[in-house]
């Protein structure tokens, strides 16, 4: 994809990704695992990712979320680059337009479970009263408003996967990052949470970026591109892995 | 899109509610480690508040005796140790028409068991005085029949109505009232109401005449007090006879007050080395803490929480359990500086000056300013781990082997910058640039050097530890090892501050040890003989030692020798000072610290005078300068030959020989004796032998034997450093908590890691 393209692809597309380069260090050595990778996502769209372990998946969702900044390249969401906002700006504008949800459903232990929805409305500027009533609707429609006032330690790992989507949504944001996230739970359970994360975001325009390395999640969206080598392919039809 | 500028505009710090929410109950969940850290803070500000409030009612009590005792005068008439004539007030108001003048004149006396200070006022002079001092009401000086009437009579004595009734008396009651060598039946001729009982409470008034009978003391006065403009300074100046002096108040107090400060400030110093103690440990705790919770401060970077946010809100905690800690320990160090406060005042009043005020002075702002500091502390600790903690970026919040990585680089510079503290430290040491507070800031510098080394020597042990003992300690061992390495940065400073607590301890310990040490040593040399003998009466003061009892002692079996000898107090340029004086020797009695070559020999031909180390640091006098006394003859220069270790008193003490007192106090009767024992006869049987003669020569003499004066002044020694005692068990007590608290949040966190240990079994 040359230079031009993707400057053309950036205006439709939602979410921009152009020739990307991002490497780490372990010891003294640096790994290059992302090599001048493109990508767009269009407003609303589900992608999945595919990669092995190490293969700079969640790196990526790093660099999109702006907790990373790529060593080359640039990444713009509905046109604002990123990658030239300060540490603040990048911290205020993941706050608002972006949800996460990870494999180890990373809730605060010492947050009740409708808190840690709640939290991502109050930083918004949201009054507390109304965030917590917000968030109560969006656990019963996730089935777990009776847990609301438990500490996760206290929930089972489908219910923590639940409250992290219902954190990860409530605000509406514009792109929803999930790493890995049925990863830790069982098979029915894993099925069970990702039917409802699609139930919830059709009903929302938000777009998903999912990485996994399962290709039965994989097949849940409506776009799959596989992260080797430190280059994006895309796949079409059935697909191998 | 819209403008982050517009867009995020006053969004930084919403959203406080639920962390602030989250950081409280991690607080409880942790509540032991969070109630061992208040307590760290508590001890350090507790310490703080208890010994400021200690000092500055030892200072208050200082202030207000002077005040209640001279009141706001400007100058004195003092004279010889025996005072002066009182014949000398009258023709001071006579000859000089000074009407503002009162004479002056006191003395400690017992009274049913309790040490009081008479105080003799002459009621027709203090009305023309019109002085204020603290307690009295103007009527108690008011010139009325009835208070002229009550205090008039030869024995009669006032005193506040509350002392009256500690002592069981009522108006018009007789007691017995005491003096070192007299009891006379005195009568409470009236009480009256003070404005300030704690000041009052010790003090008896009575009329000067009366008061020189109830302290056997007819015809003397200790001073003259008056308040004199310029000219009338220059024109009793050429008035004065040679042998008195006339002194300015305030520069003489100032001076007393000087004397003591030293000690102030080394209490003030252990105190805040505690404080120090507990800032290291609450920097300590709260980068635990922060370690602790990489992972939700990693989940809440993500979620939008801004490093301002992060970094406020760690701030605030430690405010928040700065402020439960400081309250708390201006609370506990209310209740310390009470107990502290009759040591401190104890302190003074054994080294410095008399105090007949024992008050408990609490001053707001030194519980502010405790509260201040336990606060300021609290926050100032947490700066750096809340940096951290802000500063990293949240995908490397969750990398423990980052955290790991990047304190191992900084042991090399924290190393070096606590070799160069060191240093710095030692160099301030020279003794040129000595000054004590020059001491302390060097102390302050070699204890954050020595913290700063800490970490890196305890890596470098576990590094040689592990090297060494590898083929024999097993795999639990060297996983031990290898877990206490990579735990320094939790571990580092609570051992640095452990050291730091252990190494005060056993400092002060050492050097309060060695110190008693050289005031055994002082007292053997600076108490020849074996007895004291010293006059007791006004009549033997006036007298002296008879050569009749001279030549009886000197026929007891067993006395191998009989020496003159004088203790007394003598004005000089620096304001009163001890003059001790005897013909023994000058290399069998002092422990010197500076001599000159001939020192020993000029000394002993009354070519010049020793002086005791306090004098000459505090007046900054060296050898060969010379030092002004009041003699017989007016002021006098006398050369520094030597200087010499003394502990006995605060103020100054000036030594000389026997024939060079003759030279210049040839009319001062000799008051003391000193009797020396054969090394083979029994000391008790000597001193009954005395005890027989004296008693033919009535009460007049007081015999005291050295081993008894060696037995007090050790007691007193112990008693004042009874407080570094007390500092030193909390500073350990401090720093024992912060090892306990970092052991148990280790604790905590090999706990949260043990479901993974067993599920790999």
């Amino acid at each position: 994809m040359n230079q031009q393209d993707n400057e053309h692809d950036s205006i439709h597309s939602f979410i921009t990704l152009n020739q990307i380069s991002h490497s780490y260090a372990e010891g003294s050595q640096q790994h290059r695992v992302l090599k001048k990778v493109s990508l767009q996502i269009s407003k609303s769209e589900k992608v999945a990712l595919l990669g092995r372990s190490g293969s700079g998946k969640s790196t990526l969702l790093n660099l999109i979320s702006g907790i990373d900044l790529p060593e080359q390249g640039t990444v713009t969401l509905n046109g604002l680059n990123i990658s030239s906002l300060n540490e603040t700006r990048r911290t205020l504008f993941r706050r608002q337009h972006i949800g996460f949800i990870y494999q180890f459903f990373n809730l605060v232990p010492s947050l009740t479970a409708v808190e840690n929805v709640a939290l991502t409305l109050e930083l918004n500027g949201m009054a507390s009263a109304t965030a917590r009533e917000k968030s109560m609707e969006l656990l019963s429609r996730l089935k777990v408003a009776d847990k609301a006032a438990s500490f996760p330690s206290r929930l089972s790992g489908g219910e923590q996967q639940r409250i992290a989507i219902a954190r990860a949504l409530v605000h509406s944001p514009d792109i929803v990052l999930a790493d890995e996230p049925t990863g830790n739970l069982d098979a029915k359970t894993g099925e069970d949470v990702l039917q409802v994360l699609h139930e919830i975001l059709a009903e929302s325009k938000s777009s998903l970026l999912l990485v996994t390395h399962s290709l039965a999640v994989a097949r849940t969206a409506s776009r799959v591109l596989t992260l080797e080598n430190g280059a994006i392919s895309e796949r079409d039809g059935d697909f191998a892995w | 899109m819209t403008l982050p500028g517009d867009l995020y505009e006053g969004k930084v710090i919403t959203g406080t509610g639920l962390l602030w929410r989250s950081a409280m109950r991690y607080a409880l969940q942790r509540r032991w480690q969070t109630v061992l850290n208040i307590l760290g803070i508590t001890i350090g500000v507790m310490m703080v508040v208890a010994v400021d409030l200690a000092n500055n009612s030892a200072r208050e009590a200082f202030d207000k005796s002077l005040e209640l005792l001279s009141g706001q005068i400007s100058h004195q008439i003092t004279g010889t140790s025996n005072g002066l004539p009182d014949a000398l007030f009258t023709r001071v108001k006579t000859e000089l028409g000074l009407q503002k003048a009162a004479p002056s004149l006191r003395g400690q006396v017992r009274v049913n068991g309790q040490e009081l200070t008479l105080l003799g006022i002459d009621v027709i002079s203090e009305a023309a005085m019109q002085r204020s001092r603290p307690g009295l009401p103007d009527q108690v000086f008011a010139v009325t029949g009835n208070f002229i009437a009550a205090i008039g009579r030869t024995h009669s004595v006032v005193m506040e109505e509350s002392l009256a009734q500690s002592l069981g008396l009522t108006a018009g009651d007789s007691f017995t009232l005491s003096t070192m060598s007299v009891s006379h039946q005195a009568e409470l001729a009236a009480v009256f109401q003070s404005s300030d009982a704690a000041v009052t409470g010790n003090l008896i008034l009575a009329d000067i005449a009366a008061a020189q009978t109830l302290l056997d003391r007819p015809g003397r006065l200790d001073a003259i007090d008056l308040t004199l403009d310029d000219a009338a300074v220059a024109q009793l100046r050429s008035w004065l006879p040679a042998n008195l002096m006339l002194v300015e108040v305030q520069g003489r107090n100032d001076n007393l007050q000087q004397m003591s400060e030293a000690f102030h400030i080394n209490l003030l110093a252990m105190s805040l080395l505690s404080l120090l103690v507990a800032g290291l440990l609450i920097y300590n705790t709260v980068t635990l803490s922060v370690i602790q919770r990489k992972q939700t401060l990693g989940i809440f970077r993500a979620q939008g929480v801004t490093r301002q946010q992060v970094f406020t809100l760690v701030i605030l905690e430690n405010a928040a359990l700065g402020l439960i800690a400081s309250v708390l320990g201006v609370i506990a160090g209310f209740l310390l500086g009470r107990f502290l406060v009759t040591m401190v005042t104890a302190t003074v009043d054994n080294l410095y000056f008399d105090l007949p005020i024992n008050t408990f002075f609490v001053d707001p702002w030194v519980l502010l300013k405790g509260l201040v500091l336990g606060m300021l502390l609290s926050i100032a600790s947490a700066v750096l781990p809340a940096m951290r903690a802000a500063l990293s970026r949240p995908v490397t919040l969750q990398h423990q082997a980052a955290v790991n990585s990047e304190w191992q680089k900084r042991i090399h510079l924290l190393a070096l910058l606590g070799i160069l503290l060191l240093l710095g430290g030692r160099l301030m040491l020279v003794p040129e640039y000595g000054s004590l507070v020059t001491g302390f800031v060097a102390l302050t510098l070699m204890v954050f050097g020595f913290c700063l080394l800490v970490p890196g020597l305890l890596y470098l042990l576990l590094q040689l530890l592990l090297m060494i003992s590898q083929r024999w300690i097993g795999l639990p061992g060297i996983m031990a090892l290898r877990n206490a390495s990579s735990a320094i940065n939790r571990t580092g400073l609570a051992v640095a501050a452990l050291c730091v607590a252990v190494s005060v301890t056993v400092g002060v310990g050492v050097m309060v040890g060695s110190f008693r040490g050289t005031v055994i040593i002082w007292l053997e040399q600076s108490l020849p003989g074996d007895l004291q003998l010293t006059a007791a009466s006004a009549d033997t003061l006036r007298e002296g030692v008879s050569v009749e009892l001279i030549d009886e002692l000197d026929r007891i079996d067993g006395l191998k020798g009989i020496y003159f000898s004088v203790l007394q107090q003598v004005e000089s340029e620096f304001g009163p000072l001890r003059l001790g004086v005897n013909a023994i020797p000058a290399k069998e009695k002092f422990y010197l610290k500076q001599t000159i070559k001939t020192g020993l020999s000029d000394f002993d031909s009354g070519q010049g005078v020793f002086i005791s180390e306090p004098l000459a640091y505090l007046q900054k006098i060296k050898l060969e300068d010379s030092i002004s006394l009041l003699t017989e003859n007016g002021l006098r220069p006398f050369t520094v030959k030597g200087i010499f270790f003394d502990y006995s008193s605060g103020i100054g003490m000036v030594q000389m020989h026997d024939s060079l007192y003759e030279k210049y106090w040839a009319s001062q009767p000799h008051t003391r004796l000193t009797l020396e024992v054969n090394a083979l006869s029994d000391e008790d049987a000597v001193e009954t032998a005395v005890r027989e003669i004296l008693s033919i020569y009535g009460s007049g003499f007081n015999l005291v034997s050295n081993r008894q004066l060696r037995e007090i002044t050790l007691q007193i020694f112990d008693r004042t450093f009874a407080i570094t005692n007390v500092l030193r068990l909390l500073a350990i007590l401090v720093a024992f908590i912060g090892v306990v608290s970092t052991l148990m949040a280790l604790q905590l966190e090999r706990l949260a890691s043990l479901p993974f240990c067993v599920q790999q079994e």
